[in-house]
């Protein structure tokens, strides 16, 4: 086995890594098994436990957190050769992992708050087995962070010394992009199209809950001053404003929230491009460090919300190949969470920022093809809308009233009315050697694909498509799966034909 | 590398939609057939046991009579579909893909060029030794965990269909 080699270097971190096993440690517990404390808490509560014993219970397992990350951090080594990246970690079960310097998808250089005063980083290496199995060398020297990137990008000369002390860039990056405070801003309010739901919904029925909430606290508080002004016939009108404004500004901490998380992540955003690697730079307390070759770029994903649409801003993802990738067998895919960001650009940002992604790439040109507009109305509103809509009117007609059934043909227009929207948006075209895809209801989705890189290409016709000679074209790229349903059949099949050229005659790398 | 960018007329592309398909070897109906079989006389047996054995009210045991009706009724009418969807899937191959047609009511095709396969494995079922049939598995990236299943090959069609795309796929094959 290479790692049993006794020239290879193994190398330890930081002891400061410790913090970041307790990190993770604190993380997983929260994430896998804090439903179960909350269940054991209640338990102790309910019964005749004392406070005590339960804050025995929780020191104990605060204790077994910091000494398993103590012994963690104690079996984590980790050690660079000519062509990959070796890790040995585990306190039970023992893992040695190797991954080879072409299968990394991007490399991320973090510097949390707790070790930028003592010049140490996190090196995260992403590569395109899983995303589970995404190798993290916390608290390494930052020289030493920033010279192996270079090494691993590059793949050039291997490290031999842990103690080198400037990285060597081959040229000066270029500035492609600097994002304001207020651009981050306004990315933070336009990154979670929920939220806004949230409040608009809040909005809406903030009277009856707000009523009921606030005649809790007010009981529970003696605050009779604010009960009766909400209570009073003559004050009602102020009581109602004084309830719905404490409820708006309840529900605008969701966005202000968003806002302060957009600028702890993404302050100071600097985007760079040296030869043919992509480097962006951010972070108000922690700052984040993150490379990106190229080439392996899959897709390049323009999202706008109708938050973004009134702010004029278009959010770009960069994303890579995805988990399952074949490289190991039993696989299934995790998700794309291996995405690069470029936030709220400015339309014409966005188109010169995806040529210079995908050289050659006119996102600005893109004659869409819209799908057959009856039948996948006819399809969504009766495979998707209208079971949901009988299902949800049946038992109020039969148990309530015979007026309930109305409700179907008034839900049925506004279902209409957004299956319509969505089939606008519904979009698919071809500009040279780039396919598009668009999707969105009021906000859009376009992705952006070299044709070259599609992996495999599905169509799939009903009986009833067949008939029209329609079918719906699946697309799979190494990142993700796209979806153009009732296309016509002659149009997919162009499309396949095209898409099957690029790939079969060229021998560009797609990884 | 100069980028280039030149016109393509896709009419005068090779077309998928033209090739001429290959059917599965004509053991695999008769594999498929034999599984049914033993499937569905698991399921007779059963609701004939679950008819014969301990005492019963009158109710369930009228109930209980007609499970066997109905698993044989069930039985005549998807060992038929089956067999049918069996006839339907097929496969071409072409220089540089191969495509796989499959699907009695939602018809589908899949067209996979041999530079994206990562890996290809082939997969002998008990069943399916007796009757000398193999299944391909082709693995790309990004995609679930098999990307297209071929069954109903010949063990040594199988076989030699993996050396014949592995070839093709470059340097990149079955690691």
């Amino acid at each position: 086995m290479a790692s049993a080699d006794p020239r290879l270097h193994w190398q330890r971190t930081s002891p400061l890594a410790v913090v970041f096993f307790i990190t993770r440690f604190a993380r997983q517990f929260v994430m896998n098994a804090l439903p179960a404390m909350v269940l054991l808490l209640g338990l102790a509560a309910a019964s005749d436990l004392q406070w005590p014993s339960i804050l025995a219970g929780v020191l104990v397992v605060v204790a077994v957190g910091v000494s398993a990350s103590v012994l963690s951090y104690l079996r984590f080594r980790f050690c660079i050769t000519d062509d990959a990246v070796l890790v040995r970690s585990g306190v039970v079960h023992r893992e040695e992992l190797i991954v080879e310097f072409d299968r990394i998808q991007n490399i991320t250089i973090k510097e949390p708050f707790y070790m930028r005063p003592f010049g140490l980083a996190l090196l995260s290496i992403d590569t395109a087995g899983s995303v589970k199995k995404e190798i993290t060398l916390g608290g390494i020297a930052k020289p030493l962070a920033l010279t192996l990137r270079n090494t691993i990008l590059s793949g050039e000369q291997p490290l031999t010394t842990d103690d080198i002390e400037e990285p060597v860039f081959a040229t000066e990056p270029t500035l492609l992009l600097a994002r304001s405070r207020r651009d981050i801003v306004i990315y933070g309010l336009t990154v979670n199209f929920f939220l806004w739901v949230v409040v608009a919904f809040g909005a809406v029925f903030s009277t009856e809950i707000s009523q009921t909430f606030l005649h809790r606290l007010a009981s529970r508080f003696k605050l009779d001053v604010l009960l009766t002004t909400a209570q009073s016939d003559d004050s009602a009108i102020v009581g109602m404003l004084v309830i719905i404004g404490l409820t708006l500004a309840a529900l605008l901490l969701l966005p202000l929230i968003s806002v302060i998380g957009a600028l702890l992540r993404h302050y100071g955003y600097r985007l760079t491009v040296d030869a043919e690697t992509y480097r962006k730079n951010s972070g108000l307390l922690s700052r984040h460090d993150e490379s990106m070759k190229r080439h392996k770029i899959q897709a390049v994903v323009w999202k706008q919300n109708f938050v973004a649409r009134w702010f004029g801003r278009i959010n770009i993802q960069l994303r890579v190949a995805s988990a399952g990738s074949g490289m190991d067998s039993g696989q299934l895919q995790i998700g794309s969470k291996s995405t690069f960001l470029v936030p709220a650009l400015h339309p014409a940002e966005a188109i010169d920022l995806t040529a210079e992604f995908l050289p050659g790439c006119q996102s600005d040109q893109v004659p869409f093809s819209s799908v057959d507009r009856r039948r996948y109305t006819l399809k969504t509103l009766g495979r998707d809308w209208l079971p949901f809509i009988l299902g949800a009117c049946i038992l109020p007609t039969i148990l309530v009233s015979w007026k309930f059934a109305l409700a179907v043909p008034v839900a049925m227009g506004f279902a209409w009315l957004i299956v319509h929207q969505c089939w606008r948006k519904l979009g698919w075209g071809v500009v040279g050697e780039y396919g598009f895809v668009r999707t969105g209801f009021i906000g859009t989705m376009i992705t952006v694909f070299p044709l070259f890189k599609v992996q495999r290409i599905d169509i799939c016709q009903t009986p009833f498509q067949h008939r029209a000679g329609l079918a719906n074209l699946t697309i799979h790229l190494a990142s993700h799966s796209l979806t153009v349903p009732y296309m016509r059949m002659q149009d997919a099949g162009r499309f396949r034909n095209l898409a099957l050229y690029y790939v079969e005659s060229t021998d560009r790398p797609w990884y | 590398m100069a980028f280039l960018n030149l016109q393509i007329d896709t009419n005068d592309l090779p077309r998928a939609a033209d090739l001429e398909m290959e059917p599965m070897a004509p053991a695999y109906e008769r594999e498929v057939l034999t599984q049914q079989l033993i499937v569905w006389g698991i399921v007779f047996l059963t609701s004939i046991i679950l008819y014969l054995v301990g005492d019963k009210p009158e109710m369930l045991k009228h109930f209980l009579a007609l499970l066997p009706l109905a698993a044989l009724l069930l039985a005549m009418l998807i060992i038929p579909l089956r067999i049918k969807q069996v006839r339907v899937k097929a496969i071409a191959l072409r220089e540089h893909d191969i495509a796989y047609r499959s699907g009695l009511f939602f018809r589908k095709t899949v067209m996979l060029a041999f530079n994206r396969v990562q890996h290809i494995e082939v997969t002998v079922g008990p069943l399916q030794r007796r009757f000398g049939l193999a299944s391909l598995k082709f693995f790309t990236a990004g995609g679930s965990a098999v990307d297209l299943k071929v069954d109903g090959l010949m063990r040594e069609r199988a076989e030699q269909l993996r050396a014949y795309i592995l070839d093709r796929s470059g340097s990149r094959g079955e690691r």
